[in-house]
């Protein structure tokens, strides 16, 4: 706590009279010492006995005592004795007026109570002004020190509010996301108030008048109790109306109402507290408690320290309130403007991530996209506009759906990113600058054709876990190539491998080449799974672990599958000669799409397709002519088989459909039965490797 | 109720292979090829065409390649018909083949008797 400044004048100097108290029960005496020390200019007290004197100490700041030792009643050496006695007058020298200097146990009794002189009467005035002169200086000079001494205090004191105020101003550049913040916040208020505790309730966004615990720091206080609590009534609502900083008094009634009002938060445990409402110039936000366990350790002083400290503390919370808004607003866009879902391609398994930016307004900027172009090529892209909030979403949504025409329009990578640049150089604004990478991948060829403007290359995993860049030539950003194509490169793309793109989020750090990031996630990539959902999380977790505070980050990986020519499909009318054709087209498509199927693995798949389709004639439509559909797909190291019928199912007669689905469950490793108003479909799967146990059945 | 749509998948004949030898006491059904929904109730009629008279029937699945649920209630229905009049009926499918995973899985050998090879057969049928 600063010490009151209303006990120093930090103007006074020499310039105030000293008190010299002289004490004697002869008034001769007095007016005789009154004429000696009158030329000294300083304030003369003159009492006529030791109660007197006593007294006149209670009030008044004297700097030396002149005392008659011999005096009725009290006399001179238990009136000193008493002075000595007391803390506040203790320091006072006093001045002995002997009669006889044969009175020597009498001087030595006065030097026993701490006299500092002794004078003989008669004196001699000019000794006598010199010897009080000396301790007025003394005194004036004790006074000095104690004023300079006082005056440091404060100026330290005051110092450190300054460091520590300003210190909550830093807190709320550094951090954005309420939570720490708040944390950061209650404990330098603590520490700037001394308190034991701190306790932050912030009002309901929606301007309901609610306020709720948000944060504590201290033994005791609780935030958990997340209870709203109305702020527009009692002893809350007096403090939020009053707008200023409040001291609580312990046993007040407005302290016993608040502890009411928020039974939970434990501010019985403190007897000291102070309350401040959190404000900005247009609306309330919440209020702070500060709590201490001693009653006496926050004083009216305090208040108007907490006041500025406030306006502080509501700027951070403010500000991270806004950008908080800001972020989930543009978390929102973003995420509506990237697709739902990506291409299903019998033979690309495709996976994405997005992960909004966490520090600033650094978000909005990232996408990615794919789709299918025909029955073999998948095209994919990834990009970062320059620019963050909402704009830029915006704007990469307006890129996004440009880039994609193109490239569906059937344009090549280096065209379509050339078209992608005139049109934004030509209408979106020149000031927009875009990282773009966009690939298309060949099925049939096993290849990837790809084309950047600006962007970090696309990276392949190989089977081995080999790592290969797919670096090209020429790549200014979209906005400035001013209508050069970038070159365009075709690579190999092989079975099994997997391809990664991302956006600089992923591997750029500060004061590092980006490089370095390329190279740190080229060795995540190598010991990543190949699978593209693995990989990415993979990736993600190593390279973005210990970054809290990054960028947008995108990733999108692609693997291509191994095997075969695409899937069969078949569609066949719902008559019981179907399930013959249909097994024995399913036969054949095995035969050359999974060659390494054992007799017995292909004849359980045999069966359960033909129970499935048989079920569709016995049970799924009427009389009327209808028609069903049978396809098989290979799935990695599985075939899916699935059996699609637009009916509506009687119930099973007789007991040989419960046995067609007993047949399917123990012949496959997966049945699915999805069943909706537009019809039923049967999915069977069977991994390529050892059958199921052939376990009986009863 | 199965065979109500009849043979529009292709005829039975090009499916499946049904020899039946034998005398009037005893007789064996040798079925070759793939027994589904589609021609399961022909062969039903192919096999329920024997003489009165007949003490046993051997149905030989031995160069069966597919047989499915279809199969397996054609083979309950007949085992039942059989039992009524005191004909034993025993069936012939080597271990290892599909037919008989899918007898094993329906527990058809729990309700028909079902036998390795023709030999065991030609024993078991003397023996109801």
């Amino acid at each position: 706590m600063p010490p009151d400044t209303a006990q120093v004048d930090l103007e006074s100097r020499h310039t105030e009279p000293a008190g010299i108290l002289l004490v004697d029960d002869h008034r001769e005496n007095l007016a005789a010492l009154e004429a000696v020390l009158e030329p000294l200019g300083q304030r003369l007290i003159s009492v006529d006995s030791g109660e007197e004197a006593l007294r006149a100490l209670l009030h008044q700041e004297v700097a030396v005592i002149l005392l008659d030792v011999r005096m009725a009643g009290l006399d001179g050496v238990e009136t000193a004795r008493i002075i000595r006695s007391r803390p506040a007058t203790r320091h006072i020298p006093i001045i002995f007026l002997t009669a006889l200097v044969s009175d020597a146990a009498q001087i030595e009794l006065a030097y026993a109570t701490g006299a500092v002189d002794y004078v003989i009467k008669p004196f001699e005035p000019s000794i006598l002004r010199a010897k009080v002169m000396a301790f007025v200086t003394l005194a004036h000079e004790r006074a000095e020190r104690l004023r300079q001494s006082r005056a440091r205090a404060i100026a330290e004191a005051a110092a450190r509010a300054v460091r520590t105020l300003q210190s909550l101003s830093d807190v709320a550049l550094a951090h954005l996301d309420l939570g720490p913040l708040s944390h950061e916040l209650l404990e330098r208020a603590c520490a700037l108030f001394a308190a034991d505790g701190a306790v932050l309730l912030l009002s309901d966004e929606s301007g309901s008048g609610e306020l709720r615990p948000f944060a504590a720091r201290g033994e005791h206080l609780l935030a958990s109790d997340q209870s709203v609590v109305d702020a527009s009534v009692g002893a809350l609502g007096g403090l939020m109306d009053d707008g200023r900083a409040a001291l609580l008094m312990p046993a007040g009634p407005e302290r016993r109402e608040l502890e009411q009002e928020l039974p939970d938060a434990g501010l019985e445990a403190f007897a000291g507290l102070l309350a401040v409402p959190l404000r900005t110039a247009d609306q309330a936000l919440g209020l702070l408690l500060l709590a201490a366990v001693r009653a006496d350790a926050f004083d009216p002083a305090d208040l108007e320290l907490l006041g500025l400290a406030a306006d502080r503390i509501a700027t951070a919370v403010d500000h991270a309130r806004r950008f908080e808004h800001e972020r989930q607003q543009v978390v929102v866009l973003q995420s509506s403007l990237l697709p739902d879902s990506l291409p299903e391609h019998p033979r690309l398994e495709l996976a994405a991530r997005y992960l909004p930016g966490q520090v600033g307004a650094q978000i909005g900027g990232d996408w990615y996209d794919a789709l299918q172009l025909d029955r073999d090529r998948v095209a994919v892209m990834i990009g970062d506009i320059v620019g963050h909030g909402t704009p830029a979403a915006a704007r990469m949504g307006e890129l996004r759906n440009s880039l994609r025409a193109y490239t569906a329009e059937g344009h090549s990578p280096a065209e379509a990113l050339r078209r992608l640049d005139q049109l934004v150089a030509s209408s979106l604004g020149e000031e927009m600058i875009a990282t773009v990478l966009l690939l298309i991948a060949d099925t049939a060829r096993g290849s990837v054709t790809v084309a950047r403007a600006g962007h970090p290359p696309a990276l392949i995993r190989a089977v081995d876990g080999e790592v290969r860049a797919l670096e090209s030539e020429n790549t200014l950003p979209i906005g400035v190539m001013r209508g050069r194509a970038p070159d365009e490169v075709t690579h190999r793309f092989a079975e099994g491998e997997t391809l990664l793109l991302y956006t600089d989020g992923l591997v750029e750090r500060r004061a590092e080449p980006i490089d370095d990031g390329i190279a740190r996630l080229c060795k995540a990539l190598s010991d990543s799974p190949p699978d593209p959902e693995g990989l990415s999380d993979h990736v993600i977790a190593r390279l973005l672990a210990d970054r809290p505070g990054r960028d947008d980050v995108a990733v999108l990986a692609m693997r291509l599958l191994g095997a075969p020519e695409g899937a069969l499909e078949l569609t066949l009318p719902a008559v019981s000669g179907s399930v013959t054709v249909a097994r024995h087209r399913v036969r054949e498509w095995l035969h050359v799409n999974a060659p390494e199927l054992d007799r017995e693995t292909l004849s359980d798949l045999e069966v359960a397709l033909t129970e499935a389709c048989a079920n569709v004639v016995r049970h799924a439509y009427g009389p009327a002519d209808a028609s069903f559909q049978a396809s098989a797909v290979r799935e990695g190291d599985a075939v899916a088989l699935a059996i699609k019928d637009q009916g509506h199912w009687r119930p099973p007669r007789g007991d040989h459909g419960g046995r067609g689905l007993l047949l399917m469950r123990a012949l496959c490793d997966e049945v699915q039965i999805e069943k909706a108003s537009e019809g039923t479909t049967v999915t069977l799967r069977r991994r390529l490797a050892p059958a199921p146990s052939a376990a009986t059945t009863g | 109720m199965s065979g109500e749509e009849g043979a529009a998948g292709g005829k039975p004949s090009d499916l499946v292979r049904v020899d039946i030898s034998g005398d009037d006491d005893f007789q064996i059904a040798r079925l070759a090829g793939e027994i589904d929904i589609s021609n399961a109730d022909q062969v039903t009629d192919a096999l329920t065409r024997m003489p009165n008279t007949l003490h046993g029937l051997i149905i030989d699945l031995t160069e069966l390649i597919y047989l499915d649920s279809a199969g397996v209630r054609m083979l309950y229905e007949l085992g039942k018909r059989l039992s009524l009049r005191s004909q034993s009926m025993v069936v012939v499918s080597p271990a290892g083949q599909p037919p008989r995973r899918v007898l094993e899985l329906t527990g058809v050998p729990e309700r028909v008797q079902v036998v390795e090879t023709l030999a065991e057969a030609n024993q078991a049928v003397l023996r109801p």
